[in-house]
């Protein structure tokens, strides 16, 4: 578990901050949190928060997660991702989780959800593949 | 707006009314704004923007790479935006899901262009699959595939939020008063 190598990451990733990530730690369990910003709205409307950029979260909770598992040596590749819209998100903190589902030698697979206001009630979930970058070399998709 | 001009825009076919207020739409939603998306062109059941390269939007800071969100959001936007180049008026259009594939990254420093195409309309769902470029349509970034739901809308309320949408056009007192009245439907999250 390495989860000095999620929180660096989070610090040195610009879109990060740009989405106002960052990560709580309670034992060996990580939850990201998305922080309150009327800047994430999509719907000026109903005010709902963008699901591009609930989709973008849900894809930091996992590379954060993939982090954690101490198996990276650089930024993984997201090849594909899939992602879930169940309710609208709202302009208030949204938190996430993510579970690697099969860490293997050059690839990943992960689900996260979000939530806000009840962790049985998601907002949204994403499910998708990554391809770990090896030590010795980057990795290619083919 | 003056009142020809006014009248000028409610004349116009819906299509062309989306396409006068495209940039319009993307500057009141603030996650499209702060991305820094710039719409450019549309068609019925096509929709093309791009977003220039940012520091502020980089995922991986020792490859200067645009994150791979921006990208979502710039598909989630084009594939939302162009199932309202094919409904018959405007309508809110909600997300059901949303694939991408990553195909290769994008280059540092590059723009970034999103077209999507709504493949399909049914009654409730619309069907849209959109594509990221930078310097060659035909060497794209990632693919995307998505569902929409569409909310149901009276017609009156659609005429209504165009119309406001268009009164923003020129600027000036009309639209201050407009947008201290009422909102726009949005058409897309």
């Amino acid at each position: 578990m390495n989860f000095e190598a999620a929180e660096d990451f989070l610090k040195r990733a610009p879109y990060a901050e740009f989405l106002g990530v960052r990560a709580l730690l309670h034992g060996d369990e990580m939850t990201l949190v998305m922080a309150e910003s009327r800047r994430l709205i999509g719907n000026p409307i109903n005010g709902a928060l963008h699901g591009g950029a609930i989709g973008a979260f849900l894809e930091l909770t996992a590379v954060a997660q993939l982090y954690v598992s101490g198996k990276l040596e650089k930024f993984p590749k997201t090849i594909d991702v899939t992602f879930d819209y169940f309710r609208t998100g709202l302009v208030k903190e949204t938190y996430a989780r993510a579970h690697i589902v099969r860490l293997g030698r050059t690839m990943a697979n992960v689900r996260a959800e979000a939530w806000q206001d009840e962790r049985s009630r998601p907002i949204a979930a994403m499910h998708g593949n990554f391809m770990l970058n090896r030590a010795d070399g980057e990795a290619e998709l083919d | 707006m003056t009142e020809s001009a006014s009248s000028e825009f409610a004349a116009l076919p819906y299509v062309e009314q989306l396409r006068a207020v495209s940039q319009i739409m993307i500057d009141g939603s603030p996650q499209a704004r702060a991305l820094g998306f710039k719409f450019v062109d549309l068609e019925e059941g096509m929709y093309l923007l791009k977003a220039d390269w940012n520091a502020r939007l980089v995922g991986d800071p020792d490859r200067g790479v645009i994150a791979g969100g921006v990208l979502t959001t710039m598909l989630d936007h084009a594939c939302g935006f162009a199932c309202n180049t094919a409904l018959p008026r405007l309508m809110p259009v909600v997300t059901l899901d949303l694939r991408i594939d990553y195909l290769r990254p994008a280059k540092p420093g590059a723009t970034v262009f999103a077209r999507a195409v709504c493949e399909k309309l049914t009654r409730r769902i619309a069907f849209a699959r959109g594509a990221v470029w930078d310097e060659d349509e035909g060497d794209p970034v990632a693919f995307a595939a998505s569902a929409f739901a569409i909310r149901d809308q009276s017609e009156e309320s659609s005429r209504e939020s165009i119309l406001f949408l268009g009164s923003l056009l020129a600027g000036g007192r009309e639209s201050e008063a407009g947008a201290a009245g009422k909102g726009a439907k949005g058409a897309a999250e």
